[in-house]
């Protein structure tokens, strides 16, 4: 498999606050890469570096085999080609369902019904048909989450990456999302790089996962590993 | 207490802000509250509206609506290069060019006048004998859209603000040719309606630029029937279009976006952007465009002003002293109780959506007619206070509401409403909820509000002198008298102090605000 993201020494202040300090890792083709650590260790800001949604105050971000942020290079956000699903989710409240689709798709489909062709076709495969003509606001919260990944596919990038995306659903609607995400990524070939505090999501949806703890990486490891010294801390601390 | 408190307020808004509107028109249609004959009604609303008034109507409104659009263009360009662009000092420019707006109308005019005008220094030395023709309605739209330009700036970067950083990023990240077309300018589309909206209210009631320029305008006959007929009935008629129009418009807004959400924004995600990246020429094109805008809305009225003083400046000032004491009075009296009102107006009708309309109407209305209306009501009432400084606080609680309202509408956002309802449910009462809670998190709000409105009232001319108690004269209105008299120079002198005491209260208020930050 070859190197799809790498960050090398990345370090970054807010207002005097270190945030992330000498992070490195790489992910690579076809891989679930999670990101897992408590609030306010960074998690965000890496994935936003990757992103180029921020830059770093040192340190090189390699996407793809070339270099896109380093004390020379800066290659903005929208030229890197990268799916983002934010937090909470940032959809265009104004915006219809195929409004949504179709801003996306006029950047590289010119021909309106090769367009329509394609809403239709990404809708089915997220089970979002019926929603067409439905803004935001009318969208129950596993159907904003659709639309969001909706969005995202059409895009239609190699990297995509997760931000807590499923923090404020119940087990249920995450069980679901999970079981889309999963194939999706299949389907699309893609390399993901999942952001959560939640060592479940973790366990079900990621193959290699990166721990942070005060802005630092302190191991990257399989999950399973990740749970089990997760769960034998938690007991030990319940002793 | 929190209801009863909000009955107050309702009681307040409609005692100071709708009953005298209400009053003026009731008594101007049916005078001592009889049934009038409904021919003779009819007979003289065609005497009061002819075909000349028709003709003065539509120009006002042509008047109004070009004014609106370049000042809405200019104060666009500007929000988005102050608020998303990687130019340098944007905070200090912000601050730069909102401060034309706190030059009083008039005395932008006059300062222009000086320039420009039939006895116009430019007009002496290079062209002799060769008037520039500044008189027509041309030069008023200029002027008022270079007077005007900064509020719809400051509403149209409240949108731009209030806008969730993540909704720009997705925007970024998936298609951004289309971003300012596709997200942002529909997302800011009611700010920038709103923002055009209150430069067209501000240009039709706007009495003075016109009468300076020699242009018949709308406001202008107003002011004409209260001045010289003292016809307060026909002032009043006169007036009722004008209001009809602006409730109108902010129906049509109001309808137009009732199901649209004024901001996006999620307390987690409001950060600052500056993702347009200017290349070297494009910044130099922004500085250049910005630095016309101070130079023809700043620079050169200021330096007028300095001109035409004759340096006779502490001559003027000491003779002026009472005027300026009863100017610090009624102003920081003013701006208080309009601060407290603006407060607990926007604090109660933060979520009703007929808030623009409720607050803009009293806006279309000119500064002598809102005068008249606090005569007529209270001239015939029992309650004490006509003949009192206490009209000129009750026209100022009528004239500037809106504008400390809308300051509220850009600090309340950043408050989440969970933070007062884990007050509440903490059982602490209504008022120590507002004085331990709100109001820390809104003092900038409360200041700022303060401050412009005291720089507002310091300048006010039209309302005041039509309401000012026997003997008593403010600063902005022995400026109005020396302009009668052609007293150029005493006139510029008292016009300087003026301006060098808002700018010096506006500089604190950017201290304050900074500090606050």
């Amino acid at each position: 498999m070859s190197e799809m993201i790498k960050l090398e020494s990345i370090s970054k202040k807010f207002n005097g606050k270190e945030i992330l300090k000498d992070v490195n890792f790489e992910v690579r083709r076809g891989e679930r890469f999670g990101i897992f650590g408590p609030s306010g260790c960074g998690k965000t800001t890496a994935l936003r570096i990757i992103a180029g949604l921020e830059k770093p105050d040192i340190g090189k971000v390699v996407l793809r085999g070339k270099e896109v942020t380093s004390s020379k290079t800066f290659v903005q956000p929208e030229q890197r080609n990268i799916s983002f699903i934010f937090q909470d989710l940032a959809l265009w409240p104004h915006m219809s369902v195929k409004d949504h689709l179709d801003f996306v798709l006029s950047f590289r489909i010119s021909e309106k019904n090769q367009r329509e062709k394609k809403i239709e076709e990404i809708l089915k495969a997220v089970n979002l048909k019926n929603q067409l003509n439905s803004k935001p606001e009318q969208l129950s919260g596993g159907e904003k989450q659709r639309l969001a990944l909706a969005r995202v596919i059409a895009q239609k990038s190699d990297i995509f990456l997760l931000d807590e995306p499923y923090s404020s659903f119940d087990i249920d609607l995450k069980e679901e999302m999970q079981k889309l995400l999963w194939e999706m990524h299949k389907k699309f070939n893609l390399t993901t790089v999942y952001v959560t505090h939640d060592i479940f999501e973790i366990l079900n949806f990621c193959n290699r996962v990166a721990r942070m703890e005060n802005g630092k990486i302190a191991e990257i490891k399989k999950p399973r590993e990740i749970v089990k010294k997760y769960f034998y801390k938690i007991a030990k601390s319940m002793k | 207490m929190h209801d009863s408190f909000k009955y107050l307020i309702y009681l307040l808004l409609f005692i100071f802000i709708f009953l005298p509107i209400v009053y003026l028109f009731v008594s101007a249609f049916f005078p001592n509250f009889q049934l009038v004959n409904l021919s003779s009604l009819w007979n003289y609303l065609i005497f009061s509206f002819d075909s000349r008034i028709g003709v003065i109507f539509f120009r006002t409104i042509l008047l109004g609506f070009f004014t609106s659009a370049i000042a809405g263009g200019i104060g666009l360009t500007l929000a988005v290069l102050l608020e998303y662009t990687n130019l340098s000092h944007r905070k200090f420019l912000k601050f730069l060019l909102f401060a034309p707006f706190l030059i009083p109308p008039y005395l932008f005019t006059f300062s222009w006048m000086g320039l420009l005008g039939k006895r116009g220094t430019f007009t002496e030395i290079i062209f002799h004998n060769m008037p520039l023709n500044i008189y027509n309605p041309f030069a008023i739209i200029l002027l008022l859209s270079l007077s005007y330009f900064p509020i719809a700036m400051f509403i149209i970067s409240l949108g731009l603000k209030n806008i969730d950083s993540n909704i720009i990023d997705s925007g970024r990240l998936s298609n951004r040719k289309n971003l300012m077309k596709k997200i942002i300018l529909p997302l800011i589309s009611p700010h920038l309606l709103i923002a055009c909206f209150f430069v067209f209210v501000l240009t039709i009631s706007e009495y003075t630029v016109p009468a300076f320029l020699r242009v018949n305008a709308y406001s202008s006959e107003i002011f004409a029937q209260l001045a010289a007929f003292y016809d307060i009935r026909r002032a009043a008629v006169l007036s009722l279009p004008v209001v009809v129009l602006a409730l109108f418009l902010a129906g049509v807004i109001h309808f137009y976006f009732r199901n649209k959400s004024f901001t996006t924004i999620s307390s987690s995600s409001r950060k600052k952007l500056n993702f347009i990246s200017l290349s070297k020429n494009q910044k130099i094109i922004s500085y250049s465009f910005i630095l016309l805008l101070t130079l023809f809305s700043l620079i050169i009225p200021i330096t007028m002003v300095i001109i035409e003083s004759n340096l006779t400046f502490f001559d003027a000032v000491a003779s002026a002293k009472t005027q300026i004491f009863n100017s610090f009075l009624t102003s920081f009296s003013g701006a208080l109780a309009v601060t407290l009102l603006g407060f607990f107006t926007y604090y109660f009708f933060k979520k009703s959506k007929s808030l623009i309309a409720l607050i803009s109407f009293p806006l279309a209305i000119s500064s002598p007619v809102i005068g008249i209306s606090l005569i007529n009501l209270y001239n015939n009432s029992q309650v004490p206070v006509y003949g009192t400084v206490w009209m000129i606080l009750l026209g100022y609680l009528l004239r500037f509401l809106p504008f400390s309202v809308f300051i509220f509408s850009s600090f309340f956002p950043q408050i989440s409403p969970s933070i007062e309802e884990s007050a509440r449910l903490s059982k602490s009462s209504f008022f120590k909820r507002i004085y331990r809670i709100v109001l820390p998190l809104t003092k900038g709000g409360f200041l700022s509000s303060f401050i412009i409105i005291f720089i507002l009232c310091f300048g006010e001319v039209g309302l005041t002198q039509m309401v000012t108690p026997p003997g008593f004269q403010t600063l902005s209105m022995r400026i109005e008298t020396l302009m009668h008299y052609a007293n150029y120079s005493h006139l510029a002198s008292l016009s300087l102090f003026l301006l060098s005491l808002i700018f010096f209260v506006y500089l604190i208020h950017i201290w304050v605000y900074r500090e606050n930050e």
